[in-house]
């Protein structure tokens, strides 16, 4: 749909694998939960860690998710000034943004990795039962932060291309903020019912 | 240290840059930078590094993914047009008739989705077409969607006191316990204000269903069980101290993935979607809440709270007057900054005058919570009033911005009662814990 997808294809199947992987982590993160409210509860014993365990999935899943996010327009942003914009002062302010947002991603990569080079010169381990050696999860932290600021950068570098060019309109569509109407269709795709449960639905709303 | 007009420039700095368009998280971070550099040095950036980890890793925080999800799938397993439909069979006969199953099916839906957007838009999808063929009043349906959809963020569980909790370290069970009598009480506003327009106004509602036989009504249970007890457990576990709130959210996760399972909407493909939206989702109020977390440090640091305070003090403001003063910066900011922006990019500077001012954490909470959700349906650029008319396709959005004015009423009306009868929000949450 727009010529944006092909360049950044490789990343977004990267991105989308790993967050597929970040979901399933949740997901077997609830049945740990699950079962050790009723070990617990009711077997008199727990599973050590669950908490530890669910703050580095957290981590992961939100550095991760950051690249996911962006590359979806999600970050938020407030679109009421740049609607009164002209045209071309809107394609400069979606760069500005865009720069900013990859500077702050840049930033971010720059202090994680300060901390994960403090931790492996320590050899931290969390002050917990698990003793998890840091550097594990905060690797794969650090992977997805790189990962945010590898796309943040490249779509700056994008936008300043576009602005160069004066393909303002092309800048605006693919780096401006979602409408309402892109957001309602968006949420719309989700809750209009599956096909399996369509017939059901028809069923019941008899 | 600081002072008030520096405190103010930073602010109002900040506000700016989100006008202009500026990544919401960035507008936060530049300014704590901003401060840091002007009144410290660039070495208080180093700092950074031990916040970004520590908040990104807070078990506390993991409720936010894992209510997330919850939403994702309950979304995803078939029980909007269900509940829809459940609840007309019980409240169809209430003068204003079907009116009464929008509130309640957004107030159900939103506090299992915790989206307003998601709400807004599923259910005018499914009302809107309906109400239209039995002659409804446009204007009323509208305004009854929009005002309904904006019940989840204080009914619990709800990811902005999640938020809100962490921010100022506030017991999220006591907040959650908080939500659910104003929550109440404001479906029954709402409801009201429905059934007196009714009354009122004959044309505006259309033709009654008929009553409902018990058996039907039995049978419509089958729908609106499984949804409010996944709310049960969730709300029980936590208050019985069964489980955080974190762990709460995931119990509710498996509830979820059974009652879709249920419904055969559960697949692979499914999931994959939720998940996705689910690590989108989280991703997005993560990047802001970093921020802000740094914000909140960088203004602790710098002073502000007491800057603030003093000036605050200066004035010699009652309690009353500094809450009156609250409910019209909410809402002018409401106009123009989207919601959960809002919540974050305030409370650091507000939050300690709160307390200064003698107010109850979780009070401030819940009042936090309800100007929010006056801010989704304040014309000229209330979100959900964008959303349904973006449903709606025909017409135009002035016919919404007609029908909220009552609802935007009753909200205002129920700010003004939680701040008269501040036991309202306080009662449940100190009794239960």
């Amino acid at each position: 749909m727009q010529p944006r997808n092909s360049t950044f294809a490789v990343l977004e199947k990267l991105v989308g694998a790993v967050a597929l992987a970040c979901g399933w982590a949740l997901l077997a993160l609830c049945a740990l939960t699950g079962y050790d409210i009723v070990a617990r509860r009711l077997l008199g014993h727990s599973v050590q860690g669950v908490d530890e365990i669910g703050g580095y999935i957290l981590a992961i899943t939100a550095s991760v998710g950051f690249a996911a996010a962006l590359l979806n327009r999600m970050h938020t942003r407030i679109d009421l000034g740049l609607m009164i914009m002209p045209v071309p002062l809107r394609a400069v302010m979606n760069a500005v943004a865009a720069i900013t947002l990859a500077g702050f991603a840049i930033f971010m990569t720059e202090k994680a990795w300060a901390t994960l080079m403090e931790t492996l010169e320590f050899g931290a381990r969390a002050s917990t039962p698990l003793q998890t050696p840091l550097w594990i999860p905060q690797t794969l932290w650090i992977f997805g932060i790189a990962l945010f600021a590898l796309i943040a950068t490249t779509m700056a570098v994008h936008t300043v291309w576009l602005l160069l060019r004066g393909q303002f309109g092309t800048l605006n569509t693919q780096y401006g903020p979602p409408s309402i109407d892109e957001e309602t269709e968006a949420s719309l795709k989700v809750t209009t019912p599956h096909s399996s449960a369509d017939a059901t639905i028809k069923e019941a709303m008899k | 240290m600081i002072d008030f007009t520096g405190a103010t420039i930073g602010f109002i700095l900040m506000l700016g840059m989100m006008a202009l368009g500026l990544h919401v998280a960035v507008a936060i971070f530049l300014t704590s930078v901003l401060g840091a550099i002007v009144y410290f040095g660039p070495d208080l950036l180093d700092t950074f590094a031990t916040q970004l980890w520590a908040v990104m890793n807070d078990f506390i925080l993991t409720a936010i993914p894992l209510f997330v999800l919850l939403g994702e799938l309950l979304m995803r397993a078939g029980v909007t047009q269900r509940m829809y439909s459940g609840l007309s069979t019980w409240l169809g006969r209430l003068p204003g008739g079907l009116l009464h199953t929008n509130i309640g099916a957004s107030g159900l839906f939103a506090a299992v989705s915790g989206s307003s957007v998601a709400t807004a838009a599923t259910i005018s999808t499914v009302a809107l077409p309906e109400l239209r063929k039995r002659g409804y009043n446009e204007r009323l349906v509208l305004g009854s969607i929009a005002a309904g959809a904006t019940l989840g963020i204080l009914i619990p569980p709800s990811v902005n006191l999640i938020i809100y909790g962490a921010l100022t370290g506030t017991s999220i069970g006591q907040l959650f316990a908080a939500g659910i009598v104003p929550g109440l009480l404001l479906i029954g506003l709402f409801m009201l204000s429905i059934a007196i327009i009714s009354l009122l106004l004959p044309g505006s509602a259309g033709a009654l269903d008929e009553a409902a036989t018990w058996s039907e009504k039995v049978k419509s249970l089958q729908h609106l069980i499984p949804p409010l007890s996944i709310f049960v457990v969730v709300m029980g576990a936590i208050y019985t101290g069964w489980a955080t709130p974190t762990e709460a959210a995931a119990v509710g996760v498996l509830m979820a993935v059974a009652l879709a399972a249920g419904n055969k909407a559960l697949s692979i493909s499914m999931l994959h979607d939720a998940f996705l939206s689910t690590v989108r989702t989280t991703a997005m109020i993560l990047l802001i809440i970093i921020a802000a977390f740094y914000l909140k440090f960088i203004i602790g640091i710098l002073g502000v709270p007491q800057a603030m305070t003093s000036f605050v003090a200066a004035m010699a403001l009652t309690p009353l007057e500094f809450i009156f003063v609250l409910v019209i910066f909410y809402l002018i900011l409401g106009c123009f900054i989207e919601t959960l922006s809002m919540m974050v990019g305030t409370i650091p500077i507000v939050f300690p005058l709160v307390l200064h001012m003698g107010l109850d954490p979780v009070w401030f909470g819940i009042f936090l919570v309800l100007m929010m959700e006056l801010a989704l349906i304040t014309p000229p650029v209330g979100m959900n009033l964008f959303v349904v008319q973006g449903v709606r396709r025909t017409g135009s959005v002035i016919d919404v911005f007609y029908g909220i004015i009552p609802f935007v009423g009753v909200v205002l009306f129920a700010v003004s009662l939680i701040i008269a009868f501040p036991g309202i929000v306080t009662w449940l949450p100190y009794k239960m814990f």
